[in-house]
């Protein structure tokens, strides 16, 4: 047993020097560090919602057509719901390609009735995000939310992105929005995310919001 | 088993089983401590926790990479050695157990066959197949497991920082202690 305790001891205190450099490191790195007192996953995974009515149309954008691309119109582009029973409890509209295209191309983008939101973290948002959208880090959500806000319960209908796949982050963020009081049912949720509207070649914008600088996707 | 005592008199094996262990550990540590939010989501993966231990999940999320690179640290330079092997002795044995029951999960859920599954294990290694992690994880363990129960000192800051007068001599190749080994403090 004596063997024992002197091993046990040593690893007690490797464990807490562990834990307070972690949680030094944690408090210290306003970038990286994550708010430890919340659930930052659960209410995407459990959490469950009664369904609403899709998102309102615009008065005026502009409309996809079923190959993709973009033809004006008088009419708003209607968000295009995924398969209702992929997210039969979700309060969210989920949108495809297509439709979150069209948006971004109509006049409400351009006069800011409709926003798009990148859900990604600092490093993936300067290092390319869709032209014009905000930033809302769901894990450091305290940082962004006091300004993106007043310009949320404003817009027509926002669209919220990650890098789409398996990524529930704009899901998460969406949440976020809704938990503050935006209205769920203008909140769109584009599934396919960065890695698609990199993959279609659409513009890039790298750096902080509204930098001017663009890069094509692939 | 004479030859095995003297090669560990030797203090070579202990070298080489403290920086294979020690490097990994490093290695897989400092690759999360960086993001600990990708590290959050791994960890969620296995479950590990009843819901309402997110606090516990996202302390273990920043804490767990840097008491992994710390520990390697210092099994590296053989300091703590002991406390530090213990340490990944448990550490290992809750990995391959958490790798298994999620390999097992996906072998149910999906009907992979087990040599197919692959996943990011949140092991700092990304992607692996599970069949190549395990038996990777069963050899650090191994390693650990040297590290933890071999009585020499040589080649460690213990030995510089803390000399024992209490002890003996370090025994040599050429003269065998007489006694079983040193005796443990």
């Amino acid at each position: 047993m004596r063997r024992l305790l002197r091993p046990l001891l040593e690893a007690i205190v490797v464990v807490a020097v562990g834990l307070a450099v972690g949680l030094g490191a944690n408090a210290a790195d306003e970038q990286s560090g994550i708010a430890l007192s919340k659930d930052h996953l659960r209410r995407a995974q459990t959490t469950r919602f009664p369904a609403t009515t899709p998102a309102p149309s615009p008065t005026t954008s502009a409309a996809a057509t079923p190959e993709g691309t973009v033809e004006a119109s008088a009419g708003a582009p209607e968000a295009t719901p995924a398969p209702a029973d992929e997210h039969p409890d979700s309060p969210f509209t989920f949108i495809d390609h297509a439709t979150a295209l069209a948006i971004y191309q109509g006049d409400a983008y351009l006069y800011g009735e409709d926003i798009f939101i990148d859900a990604r973290d600092d490093a993936h948002y300067t290092e390319g995000h869709i032209p014009g959208a905000y930033q809302l880090d769901h894990y450091r959500a305290d940082r962004y939310l006091p300004d993106l806000l007043p310009i949320c319960r404003s817009a027509l209908r926002i669209v919220v992105y990650c890098n789409g796949g398996s990524c529930e982050d704009s899901q998460l963020a969406a949440e976020d929005l809704m938990l503050e009081g935006i209205d769920p049912s203008k909140i769109l949720v584009y599934e396919a995310g960065i890695t698609e509207w990199r993959a279609q070649g659409l513009p890039l914008e790298v750096g902080e919001r509204s930098s001017g600088k663009y890069i094509n996707g692939e | 088993m004479n030859w095995l005592r003297r090669a560990d008199n030797s203090g070579i094996p202990l070298l080489l089983a403290r920086l294979i262990l020690g490097i990994t550990m490093v290695l897989m540590g400092w690759a999360k401590v960086g993001d600990p939010v990708a590290f959050l989501k791994l960890l969620d993966q296995y479950h590990l926790f009843p819901p309402g231990w997110y606090v516990v999940q996202n302390v273990l999320a920043v804490c767990l990479p840097w008491i992994e690179t710390i520990a390697g640290v210092l099994l590296i330079v053989g300091l703590f050695r002991r406390g530090s092997a213990l340490l990944f002795l448990v550490l290992l044995t809750g990995f391959t157990i958490a790798i298994i029951g999620r390999a097992m999960d996906i072998h149910q859920e999906q009907g992979i066959p087990y040599s197919q599954i692959h996943f990011d294990c949140g092991c700092g290694s990304g992607d692996v197949f599970v069949k190549v992690k395990v038996p990777e994880n069963i050899g650090l363990w191994l390693l650990s497991w040297i590290c933890l129960l071999s009585p020499t000192r040589r080649f460690t800051l213990d030995r510089v920082l803390f000399p024992d007068r209490r002890r003996p001599a370090e025994p040599t190749l050429d003269a065998p202690p007489t006694v079983a080994s040193e005796p443990q403090s």
